[in-house]
């Protein structure tokens, strides 16, 4: 071949490779923010992980092989100890445990890994069922978050005497509204609370003696490893990492970290989640203008009838199930060319609640807009409002039941209702 | 190595939140433009692979072994075995673009081979553009990166040579044997008859 013949064929094969190069998705900037918060905390959560077993090794082959250090190592930490006792009580994670047991009241400032607050949330549920076992009647618990929780920036909870609110400080917005009755558990963010009163004490080990804002704190770890079962019904281990700063003085916590793996409805590990929670303050009495809207808020009083709270709980509850039924779509969309399940049975996720939800099959998912309602909670007589889902995924609280049905009549399309309930428009 | 990414791999090894964020920001939209032009489609399609691959990463990045190569290599590596299990997912969507390329009587043959010239109008086939993707995406990770280099970013032999600490020479030999691959991978995804291909190479 000659020279000619040569540059010829390159230049055609140039030209024919170069059609792939055309036409290419740009690079979405929001996109791989997200991506970086979530592989950023997926990343610390491995390294926290491993640290313990690298401990493990690391203290083997201390002991085997080097024992003079090991003799050192011991008159150390017999120093430290010494010292630990002339600048404070000591602390032992029984004793911190009986405490919490105690306490009325606790507040504290959170800061979430990730920026989905789905995925916060469903981190948090995990906590709550999987570790948290003991119910802490009566208690009295106060959040402030900072904004990487989209959804509800600041909740006040005050269970003795019946009363929340939630601010959204992006959109300048608070919801209010009284739970009658008292000794509530809700799932919120008292679970934490439950967690740490559920960690055990033969895996809780004193890690570390320092200082926060000039307290003296004992650091415990430990690592929790749960089992949960999937929708195949094949329990899948997952293990997570906490890590407590315990005052000396007080003996209660003051400053938590844990990571958790987040899992899909299936049960398969999609990412992990990271929580930090400092400041924390026990028995720090509420006052009445938490519960008064800043000023300039806009304000949407939710009614309740409930006398016993129960139906708070399950709206919450239904709003977390509506996520995960979303989630679950979108995922069976992906599966199926983006055809979304002509019913939710088609989602095989037995492990989810399917009934008593009305669901919209959008029919043509690429034009479909995100603000539109896919599947709603179904009812015969309304009361004081429903959870809708969007086809976007956000689960949204419709407390007017003129706006519902005017957004649905917009939708042009009927709904399939779970449960063997009349296939029909609600009203 | 740039000192930037020798601090990176050491923050990556003690597990320092830093370290990670400066890979993500350093390589992550050059990771998206590989991915992207390995797959073409939709980018909800190339934004899974990026995250999947992202994700893959931050669990192993602790294990980074500096002396196997060099941490865009190792993060290309991983996101090419995802985009290789993408494309297992795409046999459908191969098969009609098979069907096309059959339909064709062996000029996408002349055309790989560069006996013809491609003609405007199958440049733009979706198709044709899919097999591209698909072949390149098959091919040693050498030779693609190669490839893409010279015929895609349009850098030249003397760019590539300088870049690898080679010789121009010896990039154009490993360039004409990375088109012999791609052409010999080209017909078996294509469905064409490799036989046609060295036939009009054997005529040139």
């Amino acid at each position: 071949m000659t020279t000619d013949e040569m540059n010829q064929e390159e230049r055609r094969f140039s030209e024919l490779l170069g059609a792939a190069n055309v036409g290419l998705p740009p690079c979405d900037p929001q996109f791989m923010k997200r991506v970086k918060q979530q592989t950023t905390d997926a990343f610390l959560a491995e390294a926290t992980a491993r640290a313990e077993p690298q401990r493990s090794i690391v203290m083997k082959v201390f002991k085997r092989l080097i024992p003079i250090a090991a003799a050192a190592c011991v008159l150390v930490t017999v120093g430290v100890m010494i010292l630990t006792d002339m600048s404070g009580t000591s602390v032992a994670w029984g004793q911190t445990a009986q405490k919490m047991a105690q306490a009325q009241a606790m507040a504290f400032d959170t800061e979430v890994g990730g920026e989905n607050a789905r995925m916060y949330i469903k981190g948090r549920s995990h906590i709550r069922l999987e570790v948290a076992r003991t119910p802490v009647a009566g208690a009295v618990t106060k959040t402030a978050s900072d904004q990487t929780v989209p959804l509800w920036d600041v909740t006040i909870w005050d269970l003795d005497n019946g009363r929340m609110i939630m601010l959204d400080m992006a959109r300048r917005h608070s919801a209010a509204t009284t739970i009658a009755g008292k000794n509530q558990t809700i799932p919120g963010p008292d679970a934490l609370l439950q967690a740490l009163s559920s960690l055990p004490e033969k895996n809780t080990r004193q890690a570390e003696q320092g200082e926060i804002a000039g307290e003296p704190v004992t650091r415990f770890d430990t690592v929790i490893n749960e089992t949960m079962r999937n929708a195949l019904n094949i329990d899948r281990e997952w293990t997570g990492s906490v890590s407590v700063w315990v005052s000396k003085k007080t003996a209660l916590p003051v400053q938590v970290e844990y990571a958790v793996p987040l899992l899909d409805h299936k049960g398969v590990c999609i990412g992990a989640a990271m929580q930090r929670v400092t400041n924390i303050r026990w028995n720090e009495p509420l006052s009445d203008d938490l519960f008064e809207p800043p000023a300039g808020f806009t304000t949407t009083q939710w009614p309740v009838a409930d006398p016993d709270g129960k139906r708070s709980v399950d709206r919450v509850k239904s709003a977390a199930n509506l996520n995960e039924l979303g989630r679950a779509c979108r995922q069976y969309a992906k599966e199926h060319d983006g055809n979304w399940p002509v019913n939710l049975d088609d989602l095989g996720a037995p492990t989810l609640r399917q009934s008593g939800y009305a669901y919209i099959r959008p029919r043509k998912p690429s034009a479909t807009p995100p603000d539109k309602i896919v599947m709603y909670e179904w009812y015969e007589t309304w009361e004081d409002g429903v959870n809708v889902l969007q086809f976007d995924g956000q689960v949204k609280f419709v407390s007017d039941e003129a706006t519902l049905k005017k957004i649905l009549a917009g939708s042009g399309t009927s709904a399939t209702i779970q449960n063997g309930r009349p296939s029909s428009q609600p009203g | 190595m740039d000192e930037g990414v020798q601090e990176i791999i050491a923050g990556l090894r003690q597990g320092n939140r830093d370290a990670w964020m400066r890979l993500h920001e350093l390589y992550a939209e050059r990771l998206w433009h590989e991915v992207a032009r390995l797959m073409g489609g939709s980018a909800s399609d190339v934004g899974d692979v990026v995250q999947d691959s992202f994700m893959a990463a931050a669990r192993s990045a602790k294990q980074f072994d500096s002396g196997r190569g060099t941490l865009w290599l190792w993060l290309l590596a991983i996101a090419r075995n995802r985009v290789a299990l993408y494309w297992r997912k795409q046999l459908p969507l191969l098969e009609q673009a098979q069907r096309w390329c059959q339909g064709l009587d062996g000029r996408a043959s002349e055309w790989v081979s560069g006996s013809a010239q491609t003609p405007p109008e199958a440049l733009q086939a979706t198709e044709l553009k899919m097999l591209i993707r698909c072949t390149l995406s098959h091919l040693p990770e050498e030779y693609q990166r190669l490839l893409c280099r010279r015929y895609l970013d349009g850098a030249s032999s003397e760019q590539i040579a300088d870049e690898n600490r080679s010789t121009p020479e010896a990039v154009r030999a490993m360039l004409m044997r990375a088109r012999q691959a791609f052409r010999k991978a080209f017909s078996k995804i294509a469905g064409c008859d490799y036989q046609d291909v060295r036939r009009s190479e054997n005529d040139d």
